[in-house]
């Protein structure tokens, strides 16, 4: 045994390779030089097989995300085409002669013939010769009696309100 | 503990790195087979892809938001029938879906091909159905297509969408490029360096249409007009309501018409809108034109009259009256009323060719409305200096003979003596609605081409005719103006002797016009002239759509006022 350290040492101190020696007196081979490109190998191996690993990786959760978004596409593109014919649908049973067929159905008919009536009313429609719509409401009339010195501050005010100008202003006078 | 030698050291270390570089070739053998030739479980890697994301067209509206035409997904089923294990299942299924006799699409499933389409064109929700079954040997080919919920309403105004997606004719033809929008993608590839990318570039769907057809008038006008020429036993029909102030089209109608859906026509012909792509002679409406540039050049007025001989020499050409006859002294206001030639003729004359023409210029016979429509075609007026015109049809124009307009150029004239004298754009479209931004399509007026004074007078005179001569076209509690028209058609050989094109022109209330309205019915074989082949149709339009709008009577105000006062 002890030759073989000696031996081990003889070689290690030749080729300049370290042998450290423990407290026992024990002899550890430490790394030489000459093991270096196997190391630099492995490690350029590692940092490889990282980037690969990285590279893949990422490719991976694009295709992924691609796939998701196909998806995503599809469904929202079916969602399209379901809202397009259910607006189709709606715009269907709208249809005018849809319309007709169902009243005719429910035994509803088109008026044959139309009369046309007068409807009186009670008091001229618009105070101005008749100008004016004909579906404007009688002015409703007060039930009692103003003071003379106040009727014509509230016949200016009521012109104010409704935009008259020239009546505000002989409301003044 | 013992350690071990250098030289077992130096084994170990071999051994080590023997493995790992094993491990190393054997890891890139399989990354360059993997590359080479990837397994059927993996989806290769999308290098270079570019998919193409469909733009989808815009719909088309009428002016209260009802959908005229949509887009809408269409689909063929497909099925192999060697693949397909239970037909008998599946024709059960696929009957009542696809409204197919089960015993056909059984023969179909158990035949010896390889392919079947079971069906062709089927709607989305059905498609989607037999999507949802996941039966093997059955495929679904989508594909987008165009659905008029109407079928044949305003068929002729929105044209068509063909299977490819091409557009044809009206609304669809002439909105093209707005409705169809522009198509995105998705694409995929490498940089320089070999890093996958992934690039998405949505797509900008079309714009939306609103028209400012109002479907309810399109279905009063087409029920009128089928009406009237089933009814007059006449070939083709046209009809056209438009707002006289703002040019904006209500309802244009043609009969015999199509479903656009179909497409299941004889002749093509049908496709065409009459409205804007077909000329005819106008005859006596065209006097409209006469009396009112006469009106307005201050050569006539409603009350000057003239001595009707019954015939008047125009280029060395005879002009006679409609019913042969002399009319001795009359007036403008009788000579629009009673339709005669002769004075149209002499107002014409009076105005001279330059005149007459500029003002014929001026409402717009020679050139195109410039309506928002495909397909549109421009009048043929023979110009003074054209190689074809003659002195005399100086005289046959004045009653709109000679010269060939489109329904909506003798529409448009009308509407601008309605709205006292401006000749205004006809547009069909109302506003765009391209994403968040609306685009409203305001009303254009072109020119003015008569003084509002001539304007007035010409309704005055219109409103006349139909009180006192044209009482088909007239509607109780209603002032209307209007005019008929009868004409003649040119052959090879002159005029052709019985057949005839008529036609009603008018606005109502007259003197706050709501509608104009323009009936060309053609070669009617039953009533034979303007006033009794068109004028009843003229009326029953107007007189549905003043009811539709809930326009107030022209006697409503008087009767209240009398009983009022």
């Amino acid at each position: 045994m002890a030759g073989r350290r000696r031996a081990a040492s003889g070689n290690g101190s030749a080729s300049g390779r370290a042998i450290s020696r423990h407290d026992s007196g024990e002899v550890i081979p430490r790394l030489s030089p000459d093991v270096g490109p196997w190391l630099y190998l492995l490690a350029l191996f590692c940092l490889l097989g990282l980037v690969a690993f990285l590279y893949l990786r990422q490719t991976t959760s694009v295709v992924k995300l691609i796939e998701e978004m196909g998806y995503l596409e599809q469904q929202r593109r079916h969602l399209n085409w379901d809202n397009n014919a259910l607006r189709l649908q709606i715009a269907t049973r709208q249809s005018i002669s849809r319309l007709q067929q169902e009243a005719r159905a429910m035994g509803l008919g088109e008026a044959e013939h139309i009369e046309y009536v007068e409807v009186q009313w009670d008091e001229p429609v618009s105070p101005v010769d008749g100008a004016g719509s004909q579906h404007d409401l009688p002015t409703p009339r007060a039930t009692f009696a103003l003071p003379s010195w106040l009727r014509p501050l509230v016949q200016q005010f009521g012109a104010w309100a409704s935009q008259d100008v020239q009546a505000a202003e002989q409301a003044s006078r | 503990m013992e350690f071990p030698t250098v030289e077992q050291y130096y084994r170990r270390m071999f051994f080590l790195g023997l493995i790992v570089a094993c491990l190393g070739v054997i890891g890139a053998v399989r990354v360059g087979h993997f590359l080479l030739d990837p397994p059927p479980w993996i989806t290769p890697l999308p290098a270079e892809e570019e998919v193409v994301l469909v733009a989808e067209r815009g719909n088309i509206y009428d002016c209260n938001g009802y959908l005229l035409s949509v887009s809408h997904t269409l689909a063929n089923i497909d099925a192999a029938p060697q693949i397909v294990t239970d037909t008998e299942t599946l024709a059960d299924r696929l009957a009542p879906l696809l409204r197919e006799p089960r015993e056909k699409l059984l023969a179909d499933l158990n035949s010896e091909a390889k392919h079947v389409r079971l069906a062709r064109g089927v709607r989305w929700e059905v498609a989607r159905e037999v999507f949802s079954w996941e039966m093997g040997g059955v495929t679904v080919e989508a594909w987008p297509g165009r659905v008029y919920p109407h079928d044949s309403l305003a068929a002729n105004v929105l044209g068509f969408v063909n299977d490819k997606g091409e557009a044809f004719y009206g609304v669809e033809e002439h909105y093209d490029e707005l409705l169809s929008g522009n198509p995105g993608s998705r694409k995929s590839g490498r940089d320089p360096i070999g890093s996958l990318f992934y690039q998405v570039e949505a797509a900008h769907h079309g714009a939306h249409l609103y028209l400012t057809l109002d479907r309810n008038v399109q279905h009063i006008v087409e029920e009128v007009l089928t009406a009237a020429v089933t009814g007059n036993e006449a070939m083709q029909g046209t009809a056209i309501v438009m707002e006289p102030q703002t040019g904006a089209i209500l309802g244009m109608a043609v009969f015999p018409t199509y479903d656009p859906n179909t497409r299941a026509v004889d002749d093509f012909g049908l496709f065409v809108n009459s409205a804007i792509s077909e000329h005819y002679e106008p005859g006596s409406v065209f006097k409209i034109v006469t009396v009112a540039s006469g009106l307005d050049a201050g050569i006539i007025s409603p009350a000057s009259t003239y001595y009707d001989h019954g015939e008047i020499v125009v280029g060395g050409e005879p002009i006679r009256n409609s019913d042969n006859q002399a009319h001795g002294e009359t007036t403008i206001r009788d000579l629009l009323a009673q339709s005669l030639n002769v004075g149209a003729a002499h107002i014409s004359t009076m105005l001279g060719a330059f005149n007459f023409y500029e003002y014929v210029r001026r409402f717009g016979f020679n050139e195109l409305t410039g309506v928002d429509l495909a397909e549109e075609v421009a009048g043929k007026v023979r110009f003074p200096g054209d190689r074809d015109w003659h002195e005399s049809d100086l005289g046959t124009n004045s009653f709109g003979q000679g010269l060939a307009v489109t329904p909506l150029q003798m529409l448009g004239a009308v509407s601008a003596v309605a709205n006292g004298g401006l000749l205004v754009r006809p547009h069909i479209v109302d506003r765009i609605v391209d994403g968040n931004i609306t685009t409203e399509v305001a009303p254009e007026p072109l020119r003015r081409v008569i003084s509002p004074e001539a304007a007035a007078q010409m309704t005055e005179m219109l409103v006349y005719a139909v009180d006192t001569v044209l009482s088909t076209a007239s509607i109780p509690g209603y002032k209307v103006a209007g005019k008929s028209g009868t004409s003649q058609i040119p052959t090879i050989a002159g005029y052709h002797p019985e057949e005839t094109i008529t036609s009603f022109a008018g606005y109502a209330p007259a003197y706050s016009p709501r509608f104009a309205i323009l009936v060309v019915i053609q070669r009617p074989s039953k009533e034979r002239w303007g006033i009794t082949a068109a004028g009843p149709a003229f009326r029953d339009i107007a007189e549905r759509l003043l009811k539709l709008y809930a326009v107030p009577r022209d006697d409503a105000p008087t009767a209240m006022r009398l009983s009022g006062g």
